[in-house]
């Protein structure tokens, strides 16, 4: 045998065929996600100093913002744009930066990456052309969100999300420790935030109420998240 | 890691406190410590032994005392592992001879002398035997084992007699302490 080829036994011919490296189809993967993914990059090399929180982001007329925090998988993306298409102003839906001092979010509005297991929920976000292994890069000017407004953007609700088919879409408080702990857990670059890493995310967690919710149904989310926010 | 020894944590953890709960990082790790890990780790003072710190915890978390006491003990056995916490050395109490002093043995006595000053203390029978045990130890407990063995049927204060002696004679200038009771 070869390295590098593939013998694959045929099943259903009983016989055997024989891959070579040459005759295997082009991965079909969006090239567009490797330029995405060198921007994302090029943005947070450009973010020294700041909070980098690997959460999405939207927010209301008057920047009062959502953070919706969580590891790859937690439904960022999903809930990201259900808000948006309930009328939150799309911030991000990748990276948070925000202003150890201040706290103030920088807007990175990125396409928004979503990924395959969030594709059956957001089908009306389909792009034209599919690659059957990339995530859609959906631009967000497509989510029909309103734009940000021309303030700056604070943020008023953390929140931290988790998708699950028997999810009951409450809202709980969090204690502002294991708040301040996720925070860290779903940071970029972490020792390199200005005033120090704990510093930073004690003054977010005293200043910034947090939730986390388990949830099946986006719209139900995006109602009551909704007017969190805007009594926050 | 003893029971009765003192633990101290180690220092390349910054330290916040939110609530009750604190967070621990040390330029890599985020550790969030809740409840009584919370407890444990505020305890941890280099004074506290293992089993001061389970008696603490189980006055501030009553209930389940036994239970406090296996889990407090797996706690530290876990930070100790990760080299968040460490024991403190002992440091053991020595008498070691002062300079300048000679000393010489006369028959059952033993005869000091102060070279600077001339003083010349005789030690009668128990004495030279605390004299002698005292200057071929390493430390007080070795000392102490010594005097016992010459004197297995003394009374339970012999320890507490023999220190007397011995701080006598540092307070005379012919013996010299260190190390902490």
């Amino acid at each position: 045998m070869i390295f590098g080829d593939l013998l694959a036994p045929d099943l259903d011919n009983s016989d055997v065929r024989l891959f070579t490296s040459a005759d295997r189809p082009a991965p079909e993967t969006d090239p567009l996600v490797e330029l995405v993914s060198a921007v994302n990059m090029a943005g947070l090399d450009a973010s020294e100093g700041a909070l980098l929180l690997h959460a999405g982001g939207v927010c209301l007329p008057d920047g009062s913002t959502a953070v919706l925090c969580g590891p790859s998988g937690s439904g960022k993306t999903t809930l990201t744009a259900s808000l948006t298409a309930a009328g939150l102003a799309y911030v991000t839906d990748e990276t948070v930066r925000m202003d150890p001092a201040t706290l103030a979010v920088t807007p990175f509005r990125k396409p928004l990456s979503v990924k395959l297991g969030s594709q059956r929920l957001l089908e009306h976000l389909a792009p034209d052309e599919r690659f059957d292994d990339s995530p859609w890069l959906v631009p967000p000017q497509s989510l029909g969100g309103p734009s940000l407004p021309s303030g700056r953007l604070e943020p008023r609700l953390l929140l931290f999300p988790t998708y699950r088919d028997d999810g009951d879409g409450a809202l709980r408080p969090m204690a502002p420790g294991l708040a301040a702990y996720l925070l860290g857990k779903n940071s970029s670059r972490l020792a390199q935030v200005s005033g120090g890493a704990l510093t930073c995310l004690t003054r977010v967690v005293r200043r910034v109420p947090a939730y986390e919710i388990s949830y099946a149904d986006t719209h139900t989310v995006a109602e009551l998240l909704v007017r969190a926010l805007e009594s926050a | 890691m003893t029971a009765d020894e003192p633990l101290r944590r180690t220092e390349q953890y910054e330290v916040a406190e939110v609530d009750g709960d604190l967070l621990l990082y040390d330029g890599t790790t985020l550790q969030l410590l809740s409840g009584p890990a919370a407890t444990v780790w505020t305890l941890v003072d280099g004074h506290r032994s293992q089993n001061e710190i389970i008696g603490e915890v189980s006055r501030r978390h009553p209930g389940g005392e036994g239970q406090v006491a296996t889990d407090v003990a797996k706690f530290l056995f876990d930070l100790e592992i990760r080299g968040m916490v460490e024991r403190v050395p002992a440091l053991k109490v020595q008498y070691s001879l002062a300079d300048p002093v000679g000393w010489t043995r006369d028959g059952n006595e033993v005869l000091l002398i102060h070279l600077a000053d001339g003083r010349r203390p005789l030690l009668t029978v128990t004495g030279a035997q605390v004299w002698e045990s005292v200057v071929a130890s390493d430390d007080l407990d070795s000392c102490l084992v010594r005097v016992r063995a010459a004197y297995p049927d003394a009374p339970d204060d012999l320890a507490e007699q023999v220190v007397a002696l011995l701080e006598q004679l540092v307070d005379a200038g012919f013996l010299r302490r260190t190390g902490q009771d």
